[in-house]
């Protein structure tokens, strides 16, 4: 009985372990995208960003059932705008999905490096903002080939320093600028202009405090 | 309900001066000509002249505590995109 029971628990743990992390678009109906009423000015005030509420834990939780991701390790996912707060986006649940961090060369990183051109673009008046909007919402792959270079990104795994998946877990993003750090899973895990991956008990070493007194 | 932290420290203290609204929102102006502009699934009655002690938010669920006085109670349209409070210029406080 209980070699039967290990047995399930252990098949259990590999069909889990066996999911790859996706989505790497949303599903429009689930998160067909959702904006706040800004204009581009608003949004290309230095600091607009700061204003806009953290998603609240519940939230989060509540896009992870929508999409029927039952577990995920850290440094899997992170919740995202589909359109991006520095674009207009809301905190609306029709504007959140887990983004993967995993998938390749599709990922969360390359989505932030589409929405910092379509805000360059925007804010030096080269793209209208709901144009930008728009882009971004329907398929943020195109987007990309339209805005950012018609070829895939070539996969760098290691560019920004992104720990190996068995080490992810211990590791913290330290927003070097700031001062402060997150946690995996949290808002601006990895996502900051200026940072690096290290362990938390380095991170304290060198004086960093975790972001919201909790790095969450 | 928890604590609206970044909205608390922006409202803690600025008095209601006046109150407008039609189906499905609501505006609220304060004594330093800010104002917050909620969109709302049914009603809000907001009393002006009291003064904001604290501003709760779970889900559709929206509370501004007042130093004096009933709480104001509505229910948010879509929480995280029905929440905007901009300064006397117009310029964004805070979205949520």
């Amino acid at each position: 009985m209980y070699i039967r029971a290990l047995g399930l628990l252990l098949f259990l743990t590999r069909v889990l372990l066996a999911q790859e992390p996706t989505p790497i678009l949303p599903d429009a109906n689930m998160t067909p995208g959702d904006t706040f009423d800004v204009t581009a000015q608003d949004i290309c005030t230095h600091g607009y960003a700061r204003k806009v509420r953290d998603v609240p834990a519940e939230m989060k939780r509540e896009v992870y059932r929508e999409y029927g991701i039952i577990s995920h390790g850290p440094g899997d996912y992170e919740i995202d705008h589909l359109i991006p707060l520095e674009l207009g986006g809301s905190n609306s649940i029709k504007n959140l999905w887990p983004e993967s961090h995993r998938t390749s060369p599709w990922n969360a990183q390359v989505k932030d490096r589409l929405e910092d051109k379509l805000h360059a673009l925007v804010c030096s008046g080269q793209l209208d903002l709901k144009t930008a909007q728009q882009a971004i919402a329907s398929n943020w792959i195109e987007a990309y080939k339209k805005y950012v270079s018609p070829n895939p990104p070539i996969p760098e795994p290691t560019s920004r320093g992104v720990p190996e998946a068995a080490d992810i877990a211990s590791q913290v993003w330290v927003n070097t600028r700031s001062g402060k750090y997150w946690k995996p899973g949290s808002r601006y895990y990895g996502k900051t202009k200026q940072g690096q991956y290290m362990s938390e008990e380095e991170a304290i070493q060198k004086g960093y405090r975790p972001a919201n007194g909790t790095g969450e | 309900m928890a604590l609206n932290r970044k909205l608390t420290h922006l409202l803690k203290g600025r008095t209601i001066q006046s109150e407008s609204g039609d189906e499905g929102h609501v505006a609220i102006t304060f004594d330093d000509e800010s104002t917050l502009k909620l969109r709302v699934a049914g009603q809000a009655t907001v009393r002006v002249g009291a003064k904001v002690e604290a501003v709760h938010e779970a889900g559709e669920h929206f509370q501004v505590d007042l130093e004096e006085g009933p709480s104001v109670q509505v229910q948010l349209a879509d929480p995280g995109s029905s929440v905007a409070l901009r300064d006397k210029s117009g310029a964004v406080q805070y979205l949520g």
